[in-house]
């Protein structure tokens, strides 16, 4: 009779196409859209690569020593960051509305035009500052003791290097991705309208087959086994199909796959529990069910970036317990840690954390639905 | 006016999901426009985050951090541990971690610092440029001054001094920036979609059922009528939903609503009204219920939105998402309401023809609508 059931649960979800449609092809769709319109965003937005600076040079001319400047500044693989150009003030001023440079910078007293206030044109003109503070420098060391000036001379545009950069982990620092990883925790989430129904469906006040089954020799811990069960695999071979598609689209999900996937079938769980939960809320409509799932999950979601980034973040340094016990915070955090972090203390937190959840739920769910008795429906 | 009253009784079933929306919006909105900077003229640096932790506690160590504090933003609370600071720089909340060791001071008055200091940071990132530059910088002038005989104070008080010399920058407009106004109405090609989508559209569908539209259609009303009826009541219904965002501009942004731009705002908006409206009948022609049509529009809707730079300004899409978009209504909308933020009612030019496209997606839809219910009327028959 177990396998008869989740026999049956399987088809009645590969035909019931809306909860497919929710959980496998608008994930895919949204991460398509997102992937197109973000994938590349950290790379324009952040990275500092490729500064074309416009140079336009003037009488009292520090053109040659400002390329100079400017060329010396080299990326980890010894690459030029920033490519000075010299130009005629016109086509500066033409190359700098069209977007083609990002500063147009005169070579007789460094003065700078620029149409953006951000971290490239401030590491542009903090350069330009630090040649005019180093010239005043040396011009008073000249003054107090001209003999100093040559000693020290070799030094000051030497190569010195104070510092050892550090990264701090090998996996991506994109915060971009946080939206995909939120996409994964909606899906999963999810899930719960298919539990939803089937706990609903075994309730004899609510549902014309609840009544049906009420009546059959089959005890319903048989039933709601052998669903979950069916709905586990399902929504697992949908995750995993979710998973594949991201990985090819070019989403970076990190190397640990063995724990993603583990990730994902927790996800799953946590998912489907939900949904069992609500489906057992007694005197409420299908219909009804179904919204509060569809808001808790979506609410739950963009609480773990899904729409905004940086909200999971704030809620981080507000009230952390939310993150503590959200789900799909959980689920997003599982995916963080095993793409920056070099060990798993976090990430077995976050799982046995949803795990626990996910039990506590079904457990609660099994107490309300348990030895139901209908005088008459 | 039959038809035209009966539209209306079943659109107040729907009422709901225009406040739903509404509610989502208006949520959103007041996220977006709080975090949204106001215009600047001047050019002010930009301050990169950071943390420190200074185990030196030298007076030259005390120098480098009182000159990082005084010209980038420093971040208090963060320990040491690995994973704190990669949480802190994953997250934004700092975008340098700088450790001072012990005996750094005494290691540059001897010469021999280099490479002393641990930064964690992203490497590669326009932040970390920009904080090593001025860091190092800083540190260069420092060991400079200290070779040509000067202590720690002396130094510090030449490279104050030195701190008058700085470039000067002149700001010609600010590309990034773009008025709450035009943030309001960027948005609208998502929700106008999702709302009337979902409204419009299943009481669409109740006149397309066949026994209804037979019953009607062998009544003595007129078909025409039916068809001028229902159009009216679409259209009505379509510049009912924007009433609240017109409103929202008037009490959230007070002194733009009587200028001539937000006259051109509220003109893209409803050319967009009139696309919404046509994409809201063919979905009506080809879905099977009101299931199909919540899928078809968020599809549609947030498709549009994230390729045509309603979600991410168009600046940061790529050339290829970029040619994709000439392809959607959401992305001439999207132009209009840039043109308008940027010239007013100058280049006038470039509004209309937005606008133009954008009418003729709308008729384009339109036709595509009539020939899909064409096809489908013949098969039910």
């Amino acid at each position: 009779m177990f396998f008869h059931n989740f026999k049956y649960c399987i088809k009645t979800m590969i035909n019931g196409k809306v909860t497919l449609f929710w959980t496998l092809i608008f994930p895919i769709a949204l991460a398509t859209f997102m992937y197109m319109a973000m994938g590349n965003l950290m790379e324009k937005d952040e990275m500092f690569k490729d500064v074309k600076v416009a140079l336009v040079e003037q009488e009292t001319d520090n053109s040659l020593m400002l390329t100079t400047l400017f060329s010396s500044i080299k990326g980890e693989n010894d690459e030029a960051l920033i490519e000075p150009e010299v130009m005629d003030e016109q086509e500066a001023q033409a190359a700098l509305n069209n977007d083609e440079v990002c500063a147009v910078i005169y070579s007789g007293d460094c003065h700078m035009d620029t149409r953006d206030e951000n971290y490239k044109t401030s590491t542009v003109k903090n350069i330009l500052d630090q040649y005019l503070q180093n010239s005043y420098m040396y011009k008073k060391i000249a003054e107090d003791d001209p003999d100093k000036l040559s000693e020290i001379l070799g030094s000051m545009w030497g190569d010195t290097v104070f510092y050892t950069e550090e990264a701090t982990t090998d996996g991506s620092q994109d915060r971009y991705n946080n939206y995909f990883f939120a996409i994964f925790a909606m899906s999963c989430l999810f899930a719960s309208f298919s539990s939803l129904y089937t706990t609903h469906n075994i309730q004899g006040n609510v549902s014309a087959l609840g009544m049906r089954r009420n009546i059959s020799a089959t005890g319903k811990l048989m039933i709601v086994c052998a669903e979950y069960a069916a709905m586990l695999m399902v929504h697992f071979v949908v995750e995993l199909i979710t998973l594949l598609y991201m990985k090819l689209l070019g989403v970076d999900i990190g190397h640990k796959y063995p724990a993603v996937v583990l990730t994902l079938f927790v996800g799953c769980m946590i998912g489907l529990a939900m949904g069992v939960i609500i489906g057992s809320i007694r005197n409420i409509g299908v219909g009804g069910k179904i919204g509060i799932a569809v808001g808790v999950s979506m609410v739950l979601s963009v609480m773990a970036d899904l729409c905004v980034s940086g909200l999971k973040n704030m809620i981080e340094m507000k009230c952390p317990v939310i993150n503590r016990i959200n789900p799909a915070a959980l689920i997003t955090d599982c995916f963080y840690t095993l793409n920056v972090y070099d060990n798993y203390n976090r990430f077995t937190k976050d799982i046995v954390t949803l795990v626990i959840e996910s039990v506590l739920l079904v457990a609660v769910s099994i107490l309300i639905v348990r030895r139901n008795k209908y005088a008459s429906v | 006016m039959q038809v035209f009253k009966s539209y209306f009784k079943i659109l107040r079933r729907y009422v709901g999901q225009v406040l739903m929306w509404l509610g989502i919006f208006i949520g959103m909105m007041m996220i977006i426009l709080n975090v949204s900077s106001e215009e600047k003229t001047e050019y002010t640096d930009k301050q990169c985050l950071f943390a420190c932790v200074d185990h030196d506690g030298s007076d030259i160590s005390k120098e480098l951090t009182a000159y990082l504090s005084e010209h980038h933003e420093r971040v208090a609370g963060i320990d040491e541990d690995k994973e704190s600071v990669q949480d802190a720089l994953y997250n934004r909340n700092i975008h340098c971690y700088l450790v001072i060791p012990e005996g750094f001071g005494e290691a540059v008055k001897a010469g021999n610092a280099d490479g002393m200091l641990k930064l964690m940071t992203i490497p590669g990132t326009d932040t970390a440029s920009l904080f090593e530059g001025d860091m190092n910088g800083f540190m260069q002038k420092l060991s400079t001054l200290m070779a040509a005989g000067y202590d720690e104070g002396e130094a510090a008080d030449i490279i104050g001094d030195s701190l008058k010399e700085h470039a000067e920058v002149k700001l010609k407009g600010n590309k990034s920036y773009f008025s709450k106004q035009e943030r309001l109405y960027s948005y609208i090609p998502w929700i106008l979609l999702m709302q009337l989508a979902n409204v419009i559209t299943p009481i669409l569908m109740i006149y397309n059922k066949k026994e209804l539209r037979n019953r009607i259609e062998c009544s003595s009303y007129k078909y025409v009528n039916i068809n001028k009826e229902l159009l009216l009541a679409v259209i009505i219904t379509g510049l009912g939903v924007c009433v609240p965002y017109v409103m929202m501009d008037g009490i959230m942004l007070r002194d733009n609503l009587l200028t001539v731009q937000s006259g051109l705002y509220m003109a893209n908006m409803l050319v967009y009204m009139l696309v919404a409206v046509n994409i809201a009948f063919l979905f009506s022609k080809v879905a099977a219920n009101d299931q199909v049509v919540s899928m078809l529009s968020n599809i549609v809707g947030l498709g549009m939105a994230f390729l045509s730079g309603v979600f991410v300004p168009m600046q940061y899409l790529g050339a290829g998402v970029i040619r994709v978009a000439h392809f959607l209504p959401a992305y001439w909308y999207v132009i209009a309401c840039e043109n308008i933020y940027k010239n007013g009612s100058g280049k006038f030019g470039v509004t209309l023809q937005a606008m133009g496209v954008q009418v003729l997606f709308a008729v384009a839809i339109f036709m595509i609508t009539l020939v899909v219910g064409k096809n489908k009327k013949s098969i039910q028959n």
